[in-house]
């Protein structure tokens, strides 16, 4: 488990991280979103002792990260901005992560490359943006590390290349326990892979849940009655968007669905249907409550 | 213990392995470029080369500040670009890891460096058949070299751990490296002052000033001998213990301040020069004291004046803008205004600074042994100095008093050459001829002090009968004659060995045991054909000659090879061998010189090549300056010579008078 308290760092002036409190729990994938800016990065990278932090503490299976050699064999970050030795191959590079990952698994290294046809003893400075991602993963997963980092994580993959490989990760985290933690500034590209989301804001988890929640919790409804009706009729439910078009209304709810679905017929309505919503939309309706604009924190 | 617990094989592997060819470059260029020095400028195939350390030095000397500088880059630069910080800051290798497993790598390419140097100049030494170079002196510029560029890696990796761009932590580098030495020894220079006097102060203040060894680390020293060359006019032997224990110092604390600033370092701070602008002021700050001082120097001027403003203010500006570090104008110009009142501070204090060095007044009992060097006289060596320390302490305080007493009685002194001078009193009357004497202290506190001092003639030989009375010396000089033959050379073209080395030995030690002062002096020479010791004792090549007729059996051996070179030469090179002979009746010492006679002289030689030299029987000894060296002929034809001198004496005669008459008309 990663457990982050309090944790401030400023650049400068600029206060990037400010009293940042969060909980990962094991074996489950987070997802953080957040605006260019927001703060993803750097909490990644003082996550894995590149930063360091101004204040605050962060524990991982209750022991602190800073120059902490040991734990960091469990942690492996994979930036956004890649890097590879100049002139080395797949495999020079699969070498490098052997030689400093005690974990690593070199035939799971080579099954992986093979399967996604890439070649070994190409050199990676030749490679595209998209392969050199698929490289970095590769050799992420397989070090076998229990927390693994990603920034920007499918950034430059195609959807079919984006599919594997979370297939790949979901099969890594359910046989090795491996914590995901991911970062994007894209809602969709984390929406079917995460367990749980954490959204950053101005230096903070603004809002954190876990997505099964999110997403059976809150759903859209489309009503209309024989006669004509206002949103007070609807008193029973936790209303968090109402909308009427004519003699349809739209309405995004909280709670319980199937208590939701009997209170509503047995107001006999002409057309009733309950339609699934994007996490996005969830979002959306989540920083209105909360009193921001969803636009503005991603 | 705790170094080899932090040292990551594995890392320092990877680390090196993606950069090994700039890395293979940079362990090879001194090496081969030391190689080539000694191939093509020492291996001279016509005469024996034994080198000094100067040669062997000067690739390494300009490698000295760059390839440690440049290790440093390799190994620690992409820690803290922009792209790679993350790469490998987020590997299972903790800080103090990378800082002691790239300074160990570092060190261990720098130890490869010296050594495949050191083994080159070994196999030279082997190889090349006229190349002599001392296995002790190879040993010596390893660890003078090695210490050295530890040391600029260490500094390197002070400013690497600070800095974010090349280009400041080249400055940082620089400034580490040599602003302390550069300012203390710049003060000196200006204020002309020295800590170090001889106790000879007169009624009218006046000091003997006494010249200090320059005791800096080795990338300043060579800096400061290159700005004081012409000022203290020594000989300058770059091996020096107190430099290399001086570096090995401040070596490990740079290597602590440096991991403590690593480990701390925010990392964050890539491609920009400093984290905090208040370090990127100070630097810059630091930077314009040795620039200031070099425009001083350039002006011979200690205050500002408009020309050293406008280029301080113009550099203070531009530095932000080749570091590329933007600094409000508001800002910059108070941290400027700031600068320069501290410079002009600085500089309007320097009087009052000086006073606050303590000056160290030096007595007979703080001189542990001295040596003294003098043109004019057959009591030193071929470099007009005593050929070792004198710890007698007669001498020295004859020598002092001498001082004091000159100091005392002179109203002034009128130099006519490089080591006399006319004492003239009050009057300016000639009353006494002082004579320049330079020495060389050796202080009981370990400190050496060079200085020229004027004696009066008679004192001077005072001093001089005191040194040929000393047993210690006259011991000295016969061991130095009898010991150190690791390689016996006869004139400059053939080194001895086996059994003719053995026997020219045996034969000096027969009559030198028994031999007199002067007679001690007078065989020590490494003029004319004489056989040349070379020997390389307290980090310094040393020679001593020992003339070719000191025995009859040493004078055989001696002209078999000159005879054997001087034939070789009229034989293969007539057509442009244009010698001038001087002729050396035996026993006279006296050289004759007879230029036109050189046609007689070559036709005799050719002539008289299958002659059998016989030392026991009257010679003379044909002298040839040409190609740069000296090229002896012994002959037993006493007879022939003297009819070739005759006919020179008539020609020469005939031609005098004639010019008389020419110059009457």
């Amino acid at each position: 488990m990663i457990k982050i308290s309090n944790l401030s760092k400023t650049f400068g002036k600029k206060k990037v991280l400010d009293n940042l409190n969060c909980n990962i729990q094991t074996n489950s994938i987070y997802g953080l979103i957040g605006a260019n800016g927001a703060g993803k990065s750097t909490l990644l990278r003082i996550l894995n002792d590149i930063y360091k932090k101004d204040s605050g503490s962060i524990e991982i299976d209750g022991v602190e990260v800073e120059d902490n050699e040991e734990l960091k064999q469990n942690l492996v970050f994979i930036p956004d901005d890649l890097f590879f030795f100049p002139s080395y191959t797949i495999l020079d590079m699969g070498k490098f992560y052997q030689s400093m990952y005690k974990n690593f698994d070199m035939e799971y290294f080579k099954q992986l490359i093979k399967m996604l046809k890439l070649d070994l003893n190409e050199k990676i400075q030749n490679f595209s943006k998209g392969m050199k991602r698929q490289t970095a993963l590769i050799c992420a997963i397989a070090t076998n590390a229990s927390y693994m980092f990603f920034d920007e994580t499918f950034d430059g993959l195609d959807p079919v290349i984006r599919n594997i490989m979370k297939k790949i990760l979901i099969n890594q985290m359910e046989k090795k326990d491996t914590t995901i933690i991911m970062t994007s500034h894209n809602l969709r590209e984390l929406e079917d892979i995460c367990d749980n989301l954490g959204l950053l804001y101005k230096g903070g988890i603004l809002f954190e849940s876990d997505i099964n929640s999110l997403k059976t919790n809150m759903f859209k409804i489309q009503i209309s009655l024989k006669e004509d009706f206002g949103k007070d009729q609807f008193s029973e439910l936790d209303i968090m968007n109402y909308k009427k078009i004519g003699s349809i209304a739209t309405i995004i709810a909280k709670g319980d669905r199937e208590k939701a679905e009997e209170s509503l017929k047995r107001m006999n309505p002409v057309i009733l249907d309950f339609l699934p919503l994007t996490l996005e939309e969830v979002f959306i309706y989540e920083m209105e409550v909360l009193g921001y604009e969803f636009n503005q924190v991603i | 213990m705790n170094l080899i617990k932090s040292f990551n094989f594995n890392y320092l592997k990877e680390n090196i392995k993606k950069s090994a060819g700039l890395i293979i470059l940079l362990s090879l260029i001194v090496p081969v470029f030391t190689l080539l020095v000694v191939i093509l400028g020492i291996n001279n195939p016509e005469r024996v080369i034994v080198t000094d350390k100067s040669p062997l030095l000067i690739i390494n000397f300009i490698g000295m500040y760059i390839v440690p500088v440049l290790i440093s880059f390799v190994l620690f630069g992409y820690i803290y670009k922009k792209n790679s910080v993350d790469f490998i800051n987020s590997k299972p290798i903790n800080r103090k890891t990378i800082f002691i497993t790239n300074t160990i790598g570092g060190i261990l390419l720098i130890t490869i460096i010296q050594l495949i140097t050191a083994i080159i100049l070994l196999v030279c030494d082997l190889i090349l058949p006229k190349v002599i170079i001392f296995p002790e002196m190879i040993f010596d510029i390893f660890v003078m070299m090695w210490v050295s560029y530890v040391f600029v890696f260490l500094a390197t990796n002070i400013a690497m751990s600070i800095s974010g761009t090349f280009l400041t932590q080249i400055v940082l580098t620089m400034l580490i490296l040599f602003l302390v030495p550069f300012c203390m020894d710049s003060f000196n220079r200006f204020s002309g002052y020295s800590t170090y006097v001889l106790d000879t102060q007169t009624e009218n203040g006046f000091y003997n000033r006494l010249i200090t060894d320059s005791n800096y680390t080795m990338p300043y020293r060579i800096i400061h001998e290159i700005m004081h060359f012409y000022n203290y006019n020594i000989e300058f032997d770059w091996y020096s213990t107190t430099s290399i224990l001086k570096m090995i110092i401040l070596g490990i604390i740079y290597f602590i301040v440096a991991m403590k600033l690593f480990q701390k370092r925010k990392m964050e701070n890539n491609e920009e020069s400093f984290f905090n602008e208040k370090i990127h002021i100070l630097v810059k700050a630091l930077t314009m004291f040795p620039i200031f001082i070099l425009l001083n120097i350039i002006k011979a001027d200690k205050e500002f004046n408009i020309f050293i403003l406008a280029l301080i203010v113009t550099y203070y500006f531009v530095y932000d803008f080749i570091v590329k570090r933007k600094i409000k104008f508001k800002k910059s110009f108070g941290y400027l205004l700031l600068t320069l009142i501290v410079l002009q501070g600085i500089c309007m204090a320097e009087n009052k600074l000086i006073n606050f060095v303590p000056k160290k007044i030096i007595t007979s009992s703080d001189i542990a042994k001295i040596n003294l060097s003098n043109y004019y006289s057959t009591m030193y060596n071929d470099e007009h100095e005593l050929i070792d320390y004198i710890e007698n302490r007669e001498i020295i305080d004859t020598l002092l008093d001498a001082v004091s007493k000159f100091n005392a009685n002179t109203y002034g002194v009128v130099t006519n050459n490089e080591t006399d001078g006319i004492i003239v009193d009050e009057k300016g009357e000639k009353e006494d001829t002082g004579s320049f004497f330079r020495v060389n202290m050796k202080l009981k506190s370990g400190k050496n002090v060079y200085g020229n001092l004027i004696i009066s003639i008679k004192d001077k030989q005072k001093i001089e009968e005191l040194i040929r009375q000393d047993e210690n010396y006259k011991q000295t000089l016969k061991n130095n004659i009898l010991k150190n033959n690791k390689e016996l050379i006869i004139s400059t073209t053939n080194i001895l060995k086996g059994e003719e080395k053995k026997q020219v030995i045996s034969e000096i030690e027969q009559v030198v045991n028994n031999y007199s002062f002067d007679e001690l002096l007078n065989i020590s020479s490494t003029d004319g054909a004489c056989i040349n010791k070379y020997y390389y004792k307290n980090h310094k090549l040393n020679i001593i000659g020992i003339k070719d007729n000191i025995t009859p059996k040493v004078l055989q051996i001696v002209s078999k090879y000159t005879n054997e070179e001087c034939n070789y030469i009229i034989n293969n090179r007539e057509q442009n061998w244009y010698p001038n002979f001087s002729i050396v009746p035996k026993n006279t010492g006296v050289r004759l010189y007879i230029n036109n006679v050189n046609e007689n002289i070559f036709k005799f030689i050719k002539e008289n090549k299958d002659e059998k030299f016989d030392s026991s029987k009257p010679y003379y000894v044909i002298i040839s300056n040409t190609m740069g060296k000296a090229i002896y002929y012994y002959t037993n034809k006493v007879e022939e010579i003297d009819k070739l001198i005759n006919i020179e004496m008539e020609r020469q005669n005939y031609f005098e008078n004639n010019l008389d008459i020419e110059i009457k008309q």
